[in-house]
């Protein structure tokens, strides 16, 4: 076979890889996951008022960072969803596309990528193979999520990084334009950029201090676009987050730590086993081995229902093998390219394993570029081992991994579309289905009522109404007011019209005249209403065909 | 080889899975509880089957969710159990009884040498040791697999042990080697012995006791 068919026959398998990785990440796009969560709707919605008004819920003009429910929101998310929304309108699909669209292109560009840091075709449609399926990737590619947005940039940075170390310095701009606005991407990349760069430095400075031009140019246009973000990065809002995610603004409880002292008096033990740097290192070592845990990454998956798929980890069983074997090369090559990528991949989950959470596929979503480029270096290497073994071996080895294969897939796929929808549909720690049916319901009959007070036991019931209602942006901007009703706890918009949001206490609230409570059921006794002071008129249900909210109408 | 067994003699004795096991060693205490059964979790299976039935996906489901499946599932799940970092080097097993759960099975500081240890085997594979030691690290854990309850101890000492010898080849190498990272690891590992002992003297104690147990 010449070069040129080598190279179409390449070209048509990156297509097929390419359309497969498009159609896993748009098919039933609306519809799955099971609804939008406040994540995505403080994302659609904001973006929506700033298409609108050019600013934000809280009328800030452009702002660099969104103050959102009071977690202060990264803006590059919300500003990509600007042109998406104002060709698609504000709804699901819409607030889901960027990700959907970033998630596929980022597989051709580990495809590039790949073929770059190995030299070997295969390994790179292997690499992009395994993207386009990863069970991880797709689980926030279609989501309304920054994440794949943040991964795409460090893909395209460190691929354009390699492009100017081989070819054209000039291409050093452009990756610095990609760490830049990489930075605007998601909170974890402001602490994985800095330590990525500094690895690229230390492994290639010979080749960057030799065209110091280039290399100042781009340092500058990182510099210049780092700058905006000083000042929001030491404000409330920031140093709240900062506090409230990581383990920085942890402390155990203060029983525990008496009752240490206490049986540590008099010694200097205390001192030197109990100290904070030995318990914080203890925390985050403990969480960076997360990362690695087979039980984690391929049986359980996180806590959260939000980034989990339902009995499965965040990567398939057959992938194990692959992955061990892709580890033994890295560890054996005494490449410099090979050595960044396991660098890359022990970097990757440092941010995560600062924060509070024992596992955090979403902060850590920086593992999967070398992952998959690991993976295609373990298909290769035992694809190898595996065509000299003996053909009974080979026949029932194969036979065995094969019914792997498909059971893995087949699970994800039923696991996915049906019962994952059907077990995290509940709750902020969830998908927060109901809200769209609840404002579908309310909308009808809000004129009615004086007031309509929504219970925020689910948390976040304000940012759906805006959203469904496609409520003017200006108008709520006059209006806008953050509450928050406990330590620690995300805000909630106060209100705006006759809508007010808050804990419903019933006992006190059944009391008022002409007004519509929204209710989940575990707060009233639907038996015990009696006739005389208040009604329910209309029910929402979970999937499950449980109650999600009552409507009950006070007269 | 000698000196190899010397250290992971030395190893194994100081882990905090083995000294647990010495503390609260009771002839009673070894009794196997069940055995993962092929009707586990059946009725969350139904539930499920139920759910993609409802879908129309019930036949094309069923060569991938069925109970069989689901029981090969569990004890795979429960193999990679043995591999997890949190077993191994920061909580070990969830009874209290076979963990003080502030220290894993083994020490932290084993794992730079069990890493080393495991590379020095596969690159010296056709070696009919080194054969032998990584076909007993991947088969000494499928025991575990087929016990319900999770992260359990005794179990897996056959994996520990071979883990512990594995630390032990790593350790050689690393003293041979890279002197500098050697005396690091034995600080670290001087550390944690001691904070170990010092748990286990002073507040497992009071854990153990609080949970019911007191093993003395």
């Amino acid at each position: 076979m010449n070069k040129f068919n080598l190279i179409k026959h390449e070209i048509l398998i990156l297509i097929l890889i390419f359309s497969i990785g498009v159609f896993l990440r748009f098919f039933l796009l609306s519809k799955v996951p099971i609804s939008l969560n406040w994540d995505e709707a403080t994302f659609g919605y904001n973006a929506y008022s700033i298409l609108k008004t050019g600013r934000d819920e809280y009328g800030s003009f452009l702002p660099l960072i969104f103050k959102s429910i009071g977690d202060y929101k990264n803006p590059l998310m919300v500003y990509l969803m600007v042109p998406s929304i104002a060709v698609f309108g504000l709804n699901e699909f819409s607030v889901r596309l960027p990700s959907a669209l970033l998630g596929s292109l980022s597989i051709l560009i580990i495809y590039l990528l790949t073929k770059r840091l190995t030299n070997k075709s295969n390994i790179a449609l292997l690499s992009a193979s395994f993207l386009a399926i990863s069970p991880w990737h797709l689980q926030f590619s279609r989501a309304g999520l920054e994440i794949p947005v943040s991964l795409f940039l460090t893909l395209t940075a460190i691929y354009f990084f390699i492009l100017s170390i081989e070819k054209n310095m000039k291409f050093l701009y452009i990756t610095a334009l990609a760490f830049g606005l990489g930075l605007y991407s998601y909170y974890s990349d402001r602490f994985f950029i800095p330590m990525m760069i500094t690895v690229l430095f230390i492994l290639f400075y010979k080749q960057l201090l030799s065209h110091l031009k280039e290399f100042i140019i781009a340092s500058l246009i990182f510099f210049l676009l780092t700058v905006p973000l000083i000042l929001p990065f030491f404000s409330h809002g920031s140093q709240n987050k900062i506090l409230n995610t990581t383990l920085l603004g942890y402390h155990p409880p203060l029983s525990y730590i008496n009752q240490l002292k206490k049986e540590d008096s008099g010694t200097v033990f205390y001192s030197l086993f109990h100290n904070d740097f030995v318990f914080y290192s203890w925390l985050i070592l403990e969480r960076y081995g997360n990362y690695f845990s087979p039980g984690y990454m391929f049986v359980k998956g996180p806590p959260d229902n939000r980034q989990r798929i339902f009995g499965m980890g965040m990567m398939y069983f057959f992938d194990l093998p692959l992955l061990l074997g892709g580890l033994y090369l890295l560890f054996k090559k005494r490449d410099k390219r090979l050595q960044f990528i396991l660098i890359w991949l022990l970097i990757a989950p440092l941010p995560a394993a600062i924060t509070r959470d024992e596992f955090h596929p979403r902060r850590a979503f920086e593992m999967i570029g070398p992952l998959m480029v690991i993976l295609a270096l373990g298909t290769d290497l035992l694809w190898n081992k595996f065509s000299r073994l003996k053909r009974s071996t080979k026949i029932v080895v194969g036979i065995i991994y094969t019914y792997l294969i498909g059971y893995c897939l087949g699970f994800y796929f039923f696991s996915y579309y049906i019962l994952t929808p059907l077990k995290t549909f509940k709750g902020s720690g969830g998908w927060q289905y109901g809200y769209k049916q609840l404002v579908q319901k309310v909308s009808k009959i809000q004129n009615e009522y004086s007031k309509i007070i929504v219970d925020t036991e689910y948390q976040g019931p304000y940012i759906y109404f805006l959203f469904y209602e496609k409520y003017p942006p200006q108008k709520y901007q006059t209006q806008a007011e953050l509450v928050y009703y406990c330590q620690g706890c995300l805000g909630e918009g106060a209100g705006f019209d006759n809508f007010v949001f808050r804990p419903i206490d019933w006992i006190a609230d059944r009391n008022l005249k002409n007004v519509l409570l929204v209710i989940p059921p575990d707060k009233i006794d639907p038996n015990a209403l009696g006739t005389n002071r208040a009604k329910i008129i209309d029910k929402v249900y979970f999937p499950n065909q449980e109650v999600a909210f009552y409507l009950v109408k006070t007269f | 080889m000698k000196v190899t067994l010397i250290i992971a003699l030395i190893f194994v004795c100081i882990s905090p899975w083995f000294l647990v096991l010495v503390r609260n060693y009771r002839t009673d205490t070894f009794s196997f509880t069940d055995l993962v059964k092929l009707n586990e979790n059946i009725d969350e299976l139904n539930l499920e089957q139920t759910q993609l039935r409802d879908a129309h996906l019930g036949k094309t489901s069923r060569p991938i969710v069925n109970k069989y499946n689901n029981y090969l599932k569990s004890l795979l799940g429960r193999y990679l159990e043995s591999f997890d970092t949190s077993f191994l080097f920061f909580h070990g097993d969830i009874d209290l009884q076979w963990s003080t759960q502030t220290a894993g099975a083994l020490y932290l500081s084993f794992l730079p040498m069990i890493l080393v240890g495991l590379f020095i085997l596969i690159e010296s594979y056709k070696n009919i040791r080194s054969k032998t030691v990584i076909w007993i690290l991947l088969i000494s854990p499928i025991p575990a697999a087929f016990i319900k309850p999770h992260y359990q101890t005794l179990i897996r000492i056959p994996f520990l042990l071979v883990l512990t010898y594995i630390a032990a080849v790593g350790f050689i190498w690393l003293l041979k080697k890279r002197r500098l990272i050697t005396v690091l690891l034995l600080i670290l590992l001087i550390f944690e012995i001691a904070q170990f002992g010092h748990d286990l003297i002073r507040h497992y104690p009071r854990r153990l006791e609080n949970q019911g147990q007191s093993f003395q």
